[in-house]
């Protein structure tokens, strides 16, 4: 088990140095005057000429990249070029509230999918098609429609929830939990779409295999079946799908936030964007990267844990 | 926003894609046509094409410049001049809605072009040349997959700025993956099919074997994966442009949704319109895709079981039967079990209900073991499942009663009857494997039934499932409990699942063809221990089987079934001296047991091959000058890379030493494992060799570069074991015998003349040219499977286990078809089976493999009559049998070898 935990990490520790290292390559080869950008347009060429020196911009593109990595390794991923704030900061700040958005969304996905997709699965009949009805809808319209939706029904016309703003947790547990409320359904319904059909798909497929068929031999009732083993066979295909979802969700957190108004990463990436501040930009793909790989390592984890022939192969 | 989870599970577990590996076949039987009967799917598709109308003629229709914008008439209502209002810039909103189409949905396509373009084509390549190509590729999509589709793009606006085109173009390269693993996991699960080594043999290039069998079978899910991947490229554009980001230049519906969210508070109503644009767009996609799948879904042809022989032809409507019955009959006091005119059906695709099991009866007694044997078809199994009430969905007891122990159990309830099954009466599957759940130790799929029908602690529970364990002749029972399924052999499975049966002491056990799923040796040792248990625990016992040697082996009583009837019954003694009905006597005549082996090869100018003598190991003897040597394998191995870094090479074949005469029928007999099969595939080219020579007229055929190899397609050619995966179910069978005459250049008319004299070789129908392989039964599709392989005229055939998956009575008449066909074209045969008999019945000469070597090779009658080497003689012995006394006779000498070998 422990060389299986060991081969991930080391594979994530090459993942992301493979992404930082294209990123930064993509990312400085394509912008091009940045002092001007910078400086604005009435800028002497000397100006330019030493504000290029002073971003190390006029170094050969690998030393900056060697650069960089020897500062990001301590921590240090430089300083934004519009605001002056250290990159940092700047991310870190923000992270925690982005970060219990999603894994709000993916724990209520999880929970949610397991529960939609057994009752679809065995019910069957009317539960099976309400079923289908969530998912085709959760597919089909994005996250940030679905979250416009809510703002207008629920926000501005029932006044259930603010539209707009986000309480700390460590403030108020209560207002914490109002502000999140919206933002959470709107951007987990289109993963509990995706996971919920293969929970069922999988649960459906897996009562019609052998061993479930000698099980029901031995004795042992249909509900003991569907729970403890048919519904451990399934997850791991879920756990799968889930963890490509949670690649989504990362994205679609951005275009959330807009909408309630809520201070996370979102708005940093998209300022950083129209600006093209790439320190910024380079801190925001670690950022995310090192997450994903996170979070896949658990993933990966819990598929030991369910599936033995993973563990032991 | 979410990536798109492709319509076939990509999940990686391989349970998933075995079931997949059908889909290829309907693939290309999909219909377009009986789409538009679905009203959903038509309904999306109008929809889609009025904004594909509103798109391109946006120009035409717009009454306003969407650019246009005013500082008066700013967020009005829906007026003359402006049909839906205007924005907070002005601008008319129909106007913006029409041009919105054109440029998001232009922007989607690019994406999805992009997408599709890189992504089937890596994934084409990657799936079928594999190795370098495929660790390319499949890392570079793995490091796609790992960042978020938006935070991407975003930082690509960073650097060059805003652009529709840039934007959707990068996207493009980012949803690539999604196109690459339908791809990939699509041509794998072909590419590995028998019938892409079919073509492989005859000679086709990899170009043409890709573009006739693999790109058919792409197509389709392709296309539900373009309507699925393009909503989401319209999902995502929509909203990065909703972010304030992309050209504001440009008017898209996301940047509609923007402008309208701005003014939230102002003019609520506004967001409705972009909203319906984009929702409405995205849903008629999503509901074509899914109709597209349903559809596809829906024109599969529903599998054929893989390794149950085929079906014979369609039963003639059922008359009433008489069931011939032998005395004695048994005294009602001992009958446990009472079956009375029982009949099972499923529901017919025209309505009503098809019978496979028709008014059958029968008793089984305390300690009885009575035999329920017939073919594929007969009902036998469905018999059994339907006194377990464990039928499949769908099926149900149409009339008839079961009576277990004076309790009737049609009338219990679904609880009640889980109290009955496992205590009272118990299962064994066929499958050993696929039987037991992987996910849970063995150890715990003993104990929890245990648990929950005897009601033992966790200790108690263990305790006896490793006595239990031990009894069934587990060597390391602690090992085995702590094992996971997949850790141990077929026959080790099988012990725990007889273990697991007899746990909590059933009085009746149904044994569904135990030993049918097992190599022949494990087969002898498994109906010892049924035997040994049966007779210890006093069970009564209903041993289904289509094998009549296990049947003389193990039964008192037997009824042979056929078509869903019982068409005799009575004590297994009776039936075999003296069998009554003519289908009984059939299905004995066709048990090999009894007949002549072949002999030596005889040719006409130089009388008989000097006899060999019967070498236990090493070359064969030198053949006579008028027999010349047409194959010679020497001192050949066949060795595959480890793996990992660290595994070492796995050694499949070595040391082989074979040689066969023009003419001839060499036999190779094993079990699995012993490397027949690799065997076969090498002198095929199928598997690389690593040290030896293989020559043919001479030449050494073992290294050839790919294009010399081609050209042996008219030398030697193959028919396979499983007739339905050698030959492509979407293919016409004209057209699959026209394949291998393609390599040649022949000419159509040509061509036809020679299927046309195929057929009346193997005796097929005239008309079989243009249907497809599965209206065929088994035996028909095996013939096919000769025809092909005779198209081309070669000169040697290697024949892997070509009759193993066919029904006794099938084997015995393409058995004769084969012998037919040598004699009138003199072609040789490398006859591969794990069936001594069938090979005795066939060969001329017979070579023994075990464990990757050979260990005896000489006269057909010399090795199976009298063999010399200890692993020959014990494969005789396990060989089932169908004379109960001959049977007897088998297992004393079993006994004593194993009593000489542990000495």
């Amino acid at each position: 088990m422990i060389g299986f935990i060991a081969r991930r990490l080391a594979a994530g520790v090459v993942l992301l140095a493979g992404i930082s290292a294209l990123a930064f390559f993509l990312l400085y080869l394509g912008s091009g005057n940045i002092a001007r950008k910078i400086l604005g347009e009435g800028a002497t060429p000397q100006a330019i000429a030493q504000e290029n020196r002073r971003l190390g911009l006029d170094q050969s593109l690998p030393a900056q990249f060697g650069h960089w990595a020897a500062g990001a390794l301590r921590g240090n991923f430089g300083v934004s070029w519009f605001s002056g704030q250290p990159v940092m900061q700047a991310i870190t700040s923000r992270l925690a509230v982005t970060l219990s958005l999603v894994i709000c969304a993916v724990l209520l996905a999880a929970v949610l999918s397991v529960v939609l997709g057994v009752l679809a699965a065995t019910r069957r009949g009317s539960v099976d098609r309400v079923t289908q009805l969530l998912s085709l809808l959760g597919h089909a319209i994005p996250g940030f429609l679905i979250a416009v939706f809510l703002v207008l029904v629920f926000a501005l016309n029932l006044h259930w929830f603010k539209p707009t703003g986000y309480v700390p947790f460590t403030t108020s547990l209560a207002g914490w939990a109002s502000s999140v409320t919206l933002p959470v359904i709107a951007l987990c319904l289109g993963s509990v779409a995706g996971v919920t059909q293969q929970i069922r798909g999988g649960i459906i497929d897996a009562l019609r295999d052998d061993y479930v068929r000698t099980l029901r031999s031995r004795g042992l009732s249909e509900r003991r079946i569907v729970l403890k083993h048919v519904l451990r066979n399934t997850a791991g295909p879920a756990l799968a799908i889930l963890a490509v979802q949670f690649v989504g969700l990362l994205g679609g957190v951005v275009i959330i936030e807009q909408v309630f108004a809520i201070p996370g990463i979102g708005q940093v990436a998209v300022q950083a964007a129209t600006q093209g501040d790439i320190p910024l930009v380079m801190g925001l793909v670690v950022a995310v990267a090192v997450i994903v790989i996170i979070f896949n390592l658990l993933v990966d984890l819990a598929q030991g844990w369910l599936n033995p022939k993973v563990r032991l192969s | 926003m979410t990536t798109p989870t492709p319509p076939l599970q990509l999940a990686g577990e391989p349970e998933s894609a075995a079931r997949q590996a059908a889909l290829p076949a309907a693939a290309s039987g999909f219909q377009f046509r009986r789409l538009a009967r679905n009203p959903l799917a038509l309904a999306s598709m109008l929809f889609l094409a009025i904004v594909a109308i509103a798109a391109v003629a946006a120009p035409l229709l717009a009454p306003h410049d969407p650019n246009a914008a005013s500082v008066t008439g700013v967020l009005t209502g829906p007026s003359a001049a402006h049909l839906l209002g205007t924005d907070g810039s002005g601008r008319d909103i129909l106007s913006r809605l029409l041009y919105g189409a054109r440029y998001s949905m232009a922007g989607a396509m690019l994406a999805l072009v992009t997408a599709l373009v890189i992504g089937v084509t890596s994934g084409l390549l990657a799936g079928y040349f594999r190795r370098s190509v495929d660790t390319v590729f499949s890392s570079a999509a793995s490091l796609l997959m790992a960042l978020p589709a938006i935070i991407v793009l975003l930082a690509a606006q960073a650097v060059v700025g805003p652009s529709l085109w840039i934007s959707m173009l990068i996207f493009g390269v980012l949803l690539s993956p999604a196109f690459f693993r339908l791809a990939y996991a699509l041509v794998t699960a072909v590419r590995d099919e028998l019938y892409v080594d079919a073509a492989r043999v005859s000679g086709l290039s990899d170009a043409r074997i890709i573009g006739r069998h693999i790109l058919p079978v792409v197509r389709a899910p392709l296309i539900i994966q373009a309507a699925i991947v393009g909503g989401v490229a319209l999902a995502i554009q929509s909203g990065l442009e909703f972010l304030g980001l992309g050209d504001t230049s440009i008017p898209t519906w996301g940047g509609m949704l923007n402008d309208a969210f701005a003014s939230i508070y102002r003019a609520p109503l506004l967001i409705v319109w972009p909203t319906c644009a984009i929702g409405f767009t995205l849903l008629a996609l999503t509901l074509l895709a899914n109709s597209l799948r349903d559809e596809l879904q829906r024109s599969s042809a529903p599998p054929a079981p893989r390794k149950r022989p085929a079906k014979s032809a369609p039963p003639p409507p059922a008359p009433a039967a008489v069931v011939i019955t032998h005395e004695p009959q048994l005294p009602d006091t001992d009958i446990i079990l009472d079956v009375q005119n029982l009949t099972v059906g499923y529901p017919a695709p025209g309505g009503g209900l098809k019978h496979v099991v028709e008014d059958v009866s029968l008793t089984v007694a305390r300690g009885e073991v009575h035999g329920l044997v017939g073919e594929s078809g007969s009902g036998k199994t469905q018999t059994a499942w339907s006194i377990l009430r464990l039928l499949p969905p769908g099926g149900q007891v149409a009339a008839g009663t079961v009576h277990f122990e004076g309790t009737n159990l049609s009338a219990l309830g679904p609880r009640q009857m889980s109290t009955v099954r496992g205590k009272r009466i118990a299962y064994i599957p066929q499958e050993p494997m696929s039987n037991l759940d992987p996910a849970f130790s063995i150890g715990s799929q003993l104990v929890e039934p245990m648990r929950v029908c005897l009601g033992l602690s966790r200790a108690q529970a263990r305790r006896r499932a490793l006595e239990l364990l031990a009894k069934v002749g587990i060597p390391h029972p602690q090992r085995t409990f702590d094992a996971y399924p997949h850790q141990v052999s077929g026959g080790m499975a099988q012990r725990v699942l007889i273990a697991g049966a007899i746990s909590c002491q059933p009085d009746l056990l149904i044994a569904d063809e135990p030993t049918t799923a097992l190599d022949v040796t494990v087969q002898a040792e498994i109906c010892d221990l049924l035997r040994d248990l049966q007779a210890e625990m006093h069970m009564g016992v209903i041993l289904v089987t289509h094998d009549f040697g296990v049947v003389a082996d193990l039964c008192d009583r037997v009824s042979v079934m056929r078509h869903g009837r019982i068409v005799e019954t009575g004590p297994t003694r009776a039936l075999f001296t003296d069998p009554q009905h003519p289908y009984t006597r059939e299905l004995l005549a066709a048990v090999m047991h009894d007949s002549a082996p072949r002999g030596p090869l005889v040719t006409a100018s130089a009388g008989p091959v000097p006899a060999a003598d019967n070498a236990t190991a090493g070359p064969a003897p030198d053949a006579a000058p008028a027999c010349p040597t047409l194959l010679e394998i020497r001192d050949v191995m066949v060795e595959y890379p480890g793996r990992g870094f660290r595994d070492k090479p796995f050694r499949a074949i070595h040391d082989i030493a074979l040689d066969v005469h023009e003419g001839e029928c060499v036999g190779l007999v094993g079990e699995s494992g012993s490397g027949k099969t690799t065997l076969g595939r090498a002198v095929l080219g199928l598997a690389p060799v690593t040290a030896g020579q293989v020559l043919f007229h001479g030449a050494d055929i073992a290294r050839l570069g790919h294009r010399e190899r081609r050209k042996l397609g008219d030398q030697i050619q193959v028919v396979f074991q499983d007739p339905y995966t050698s030959l492509n179910p979407s293919l016409t069978v004209e057209k699959i015998l026209a394949e291998p005459l393609m390599v040649k250049n022949i000419s159509r008319r040509e061509a036809s003349r020679r299927i046309a004299r195929l057929f009346d070789l193997v005796q097929l129908p005239k008309d079989a040219g243009g249907r497809l392989p599965r209206e065929f039964s088994g035996g028909q599709r095996q013939r096919i499977a000769i025809a092909r392989a005779l198209a081309l005229e070669p000169r040697l055939i290697v024949c892997d286990e070509p009759v193993s998956a066919l029904d006794l009575s099938t084997q015995a008449k393409v058995l004769e078809l084969f012998r037919e066909i040598q004699q009138q074209t003199g072609v040789a045969y490398l006859f591969v089976s794990h069936d001594l008999e069938v090979v005795r019945h066939i060969s001329h000469r017979v070579a023994v493999m075990y464990r990757g070597e050979i260990v005896e090779f000489g006269d057909g009658d010399a090795v199976t009559g009298s063999p010399r080497h200890p692993y020959t003689q014990r494969l005789f012995l396990a060989s089932p049998v169908a004379d109960p006394d001959a049977q007897a006779q088998r297992r004393e000498q079993r006994r004593q070898l194993k009593l000489e070998a542990a000495a």
